[in-house]
């Protein structure tokens, strides 16, 4: 007779160690489901660029249009970003690693090399020919 | 990205498997030989799986290991010179073509040719690892000295003899792997993998890179490294360069259970070097994997009571996620052994173009599984840095760390291998990674696998072969018509020729002779392939046809045995056509008769089985002399006349290198549990009499290897006396040097357990009947999974098992046209049916 297959029960736990943290009720008042307190942040980051950008720009649109727009479009950009994972980090790990790479090593991605865990310079000579082949 | 990596070659020395870095910190380095297990046999993979458990739960007090599968290639040439060593003369062009031609066209196949090595790395001695607090404060003093001298006077040098204080721990470490039978690095090997670190995708010479890095260490990391991509590094060493991914994965399913990720990976038909560093949890402290867990269960209690309070909406992860949390604080204060890991995926290529398509290939594939592998493209130099052998994780390391049980960690089923065959051999098929079907592609099933079975019959028996589990050199070839058999047959017979060895090929279907001067005639006309028209011409082609006068008596048993051998054939022989139960006076003359004409035969009269009966016709008693008048009319003009002649002509010659016997006008049943007519039965005797050919074929030279192709064996199992037959034959085997291949439908026919004289290989084609016979054949645990990849066997696919007990399911590869002609077997004017 064929056997079957037996549940181990062995886990990772990596996802469940960084679940974010929510909150469920605003002011006592219970919410549809939960937020997360990162989405409350990029929600407030992206209505304060869209303030800026009708404040500077389009201050001819009616305020009242304008802010509800702007809201619902914070609503769900924030939602977007707070779960938004890039390269299996959460998007502010990411930017802050990209940036410490990024103006350490990738602004001179095209000039120079490494070497013996050193960084050198390419030359405008054979070497940076040999190099972009 | 985590800038606290040294980018720095950090290593001082290497002493055989030790690495001495400039922190005066040590490490070993061993390879692990792979256990080669079933791809299919869950129970054999988690008794391996405890195994692994075990040993890496003793080395826990190292705090850090390192486990590396690193595709290396292999050395096909080397291989295929030592098998030359044993090629016939005779037919040597033809085996040199076949090496030369397959050697070419598996490089040109895939893009390269090469087997996965494990690598264990542990730190003998570091700021983490205490042995002794003496040593441990002497090494944090002298590490503090070298950091405040060094700026000031130069490099500060370590005695030329360090490794002699550390061999004990190393030879206490090796201790603790027995199990895992891993074997220290020498010198030179410890050089060339750490030096291989800079040069993947890079054609190299090893010799001088190890001899460039043993000159100076200075020149180990003497790579340049280019990141214009991005998330794709550009290796250069002079004048070649290779692109570089490194790909980490980021997260793993939460069920880890027979996870398997790294026999996956080795399903690629490209190579994937797979870098896994792992660091043991403190039970305290508070980066440990116990207060990070701690942590967590006071956020999701939080949030599940608020989320309770708030009507308990959408509460299901959260639910799951403290499940897993308070599962995690259970399994650490039972003592469980808690570790973190980076794994991370390695894709070198020197074509940019071929390493995205691979990188898209393995990501959707493994995305498939729940298996999250990200392109890390802000930590590629950190990756590259970090994964060196020497390197260990730390606290600061924080993205792509894995958190799980020490149990969870092995379900990636480390050390493990698929092979099946010889270390030495001709090139036979590919394993098939893939367990489900292929839908009739078995050239889909070759192009996808790049894991080479070799096989070579003759060492089945040798005694100086490491890992054998026996040396029984028989092998049975079993399954449905139309699935493979006669093609893979065909071509071991075909390499078993080309070496130092008798062979014959019993063919009744009357096959291959008119294929093989086809063939001949063809390749003739057309002026091609010389080494193979020489090789047909090498082979004795016999065909026994009744209607030839020549043949008759070619197989009659006085003629061809002797003495008590002749009798019982003839007794069998004549007893299978016209019993002798009942019949006393009958058989006791014919017993004299026989005796009688046995011993003429022996000082040269040319007498023969049908002299026998012609002399009972002459008996003084009627009921004999009807009974042989009976017998020899019986015999003439039939099948029989084969085996039962007056002695004029000579036996069957077993003097030839290569012999293909074939016999005309063979009534063989379609079906074996089919009632046997007349002429079957008539069949049936010439068979015992090719059997017992067969075994004086086999047993004539004790020092000789000789192969005999037994084709549709079932025959013999018809019967009682066919069965014997088999197995005397099979007696004469391991001691005499003699081998055979027995092609039969029913694995039934291999069943041989009461005499001790089964089959040391075996390879069981597609049976819609058997699959649940065949596992149990083979030993393979009978499940739902196992039945299914039995039977979704496609064409040309059969299931290897070989005489080190592997067993593996492969595709059998045709790999030279000119030479699969031979095997047709099917003619046709038809033009419509391709």
């Amino acid at each position: 007779m064929a056997e079957t297959i037996k549940d181990k029960h062995l886990y990772a736990y990596k996802k469940a160690l960084e679940e974010q943290n929510t909150f469920h009720t605003i002011f006592g008042y219970p919410l549809l489901s939960p937020i997360k307190y990162s989405f409350v942040a990029y929600a407030a980051v992206v209505l304060l660029i869209e303030t800026i950008i009708w404040y500077r720009l389009l201050k001819f649109l009616p305020t009242g249009w304008f802010f509800a727009a702007a809201l619902l479009i914070a609503y769900k950009l924030g939602q977007k970003l707070a779960d938004w994972k890039i390269d299996g980090k959460y998007f502010p790990a990411f930017i802050r690693g990209w940036l410490s790479f990024y103006l350490t090593f990738g602004i001179k991605r095209h000039c120079f090399f490494l070497n013996k865990g050193i960084l050198y310079e390419m030359r405008e000579n054979e070497f940076k020919n040999e190099f972009q082949k | 990205m985590n800038l606290k990596t040294n980018f720095k070659n950090d290593i001082s020395d290497i002493h055989d498997n030790l690495v001495l870095k400039d922190n005066g910190d040590i490490y070993a380095m061993f390879e692990v030989p792979k256990a080669i297990i079933n791809s299919i046999d869950r129970n054999e993979k988690d008794d391996f799986k405890a195994l692994t458990t075990s040993v890496l739960s003793g080395i826990r007090e190292y705090k850090n290991f390192d486990i590396s599968m690193i595709p290396l290639d292999v050395e096909l040439d080397t291989m295929y010179l030592k098998l030359s060593q044993d090629f016939s003369e005779d037919t040597e062009d033809l085996a040199w073509y076949i090496l030369d031609e397959s050697y070419t066209r598996l490089r040109e196949s895939v893009d390269r040719i090469f087997e996965y090595h494990w690598y264990l790395t542990i730190p003998l001695k570091s700021s983490h690892i205490s042995f002794d607090r003496k040593e441990m404060f002497k090494t944090s003093i002298n590490y503090l000295t070298k950091r405040v001298y060094e700026p000031l006077v130069g490099k500060v040098t370590y005695q030329k003899d360090w490794y002699l204080a550390y061999e004990v721990y190393a030879s206490d470490l090796e201790k603790k792997l027995n199990l895992l039978m891993a074997k220290p690095l020498n010198t030179q090997e410890t050089i060339f993998i750490n030096r291989l670190q800079y040069l993947r995708g890079i054609d190299f010479d090893r010799a001088f890179e190890v001899s460039a890095t043993r000159n100076t260490l200075e020149n180990l990391d003497d790579t340049s490294l280019t990141w214009e991509n991005f998330n794709i590094l550009t290796l250069h060493n002079g004048l070649e360069k290779s692109y570089l991914a490194m790909l980490p994965v980021a997260y793993i399913p939460e069920n880890v259970s027979y996870l398997h990720l790294l026999e996956d990976i080795q399903g690629f038909n490209f190579p994937i070097e797979t870098l896994t560093k792992a660091i043991f949890s403190s039970k305290k402290g508070t980066f440990s994997v116990p207060a990070k867990a701690n942590r967590a269960r006071l956020r999701h209690n939080k949030a599940i009571a608020d989320g309770d309070a708030a009507g308990g909406v959408d509460q299901n992860k959260k639910e799951r996620s403290k499940a897993l949390v308070e599962d995690l604080l259970v399994r650490s204060n039972d003592d469980e052994i808690l570790l973190g890991y980076l794994q991370t995926l390695v894709f070198a290529d020197q074509n940019y173009d071929a390493l995205v398509e691979k990188i898209r290939i393995v990501i959707d594939a493994c995305s498939k599984n729940g298996i999250e592998l990200v392109k890390a493209r802000a930590d590629q130099l950190y990756l590259f840095y970090k994964n060196r052998l020497t390197q260990t994780l730390d606290d600061s390391d924080k993205n792509f760390i894995q958190i799980t049980t020490l149990d969870g960690f092995v379900e990636n089923l480390f050390f493990t291998g698929q092979k099946v065959g010889q270390d030495v051999g001709f090139y036979i098929g590919r394993i098939d990674a893939n367990k489900g079907s292929w839908y009739g592609d078995f050239k889909k099933a070759i192009e996808s696998s790049i894991n080479f079975a070799y096989v070579n019959p003759f060492q089945a028996n040798k005694l100086d072969v490491a890992g054998k589990v026996t040396s029984n050199p028989h092998i049975a070839i079993t399954g449905d018509i139309g699935g493979g058999k006669s093609f893979l047959t065909k071509y071991l017979f075909l390499y078993s020729s080309l070496l130092k060895a008798k062979t014959l090929y019993i063919d009744p279907k009357a096959e291959m002779r008119r294929q093989y001067l086809k063939v001949l005639k063809e390749y003739e006309t057309k002026g091609i392939y010389p080494e193979i028209q020489d090789y047909i011409r090498s082979i004795n082609f016999v065909t026994l046809d009744k209607n030839n006068r020549s043949n008759w008596g070619a197989l009659d048993p006085i003629v061809f045995l002797k003495g008590a051998e002749a009798k019982d054939l003839a007794i069998s022989m004549t007893n299978e056509i016209y019993s002798l139960r009942n019949k006393e006076e009958f058989h006791s003359a014919f017993l004299d008769s026989l005796d009688k004409h046995l011993a003429l035969r022996e000082r040269g009269e040319k007498v023969g089985m049908l002299t026998v009966f012609r002399d009972l016709e002459k008996h003084r008693s009627k009921a004999v002399r009807v009974s042989a008048n009976l017998l020899v009319k019986m015999v003439q003009n039939s099948i029989l006349s084969l085996c039962f002649s007056a002695g004029q002509n000579q036996a069957v010659d077993t003097d030839s290198r290569i012999t293909v016997l074939e016999v005309t006008g063979l009534d063989l049943p379609t079906d074996e549990k089919d009632e046997l007519s007349d002429s079957q039965i008539k069949s049936l005797v010439v068979m015992y009499a090719l059997g017992h050919y067969c075994h004086k074929f086999g047993s004539e030279n004790r020092k000789q290897e000789t192969i005999i192709f037994l084709d549709e064996a079932w025959f013999f199992n018809a019967t009682a006396v066919g069965r014997s037959i088999i197995k005397r034959i099979k007696r004469v085997g391991r001691s005499e040097n003699n081998f055979l291949v027995l092609i039969t439908q029913s694995v039934d026919d291999t069943a041989d357990e009461d005499d001790g004289t089964g089959f040391g290989t075996i390879f069981a084609f597609n049976s819609d009947t058997e699959a649940e016979k065949v596992l149990n054949r083979l030993k393979i645990p009978v499940t739902d999974e196992t039945i299914s990849w039995f039977e979704s066997m496609t064409m040309g696919q059969c299931i290897f098992r070989d005489t080190f007990g592997r067993c593996e399911r492969i595709t059998v590869d045709g790999l030279f046209p000119e030479i699969n002609v031979l095997f047709d077997t099917v003619e046709t004017d038809m033009k419509a049916v391709a």
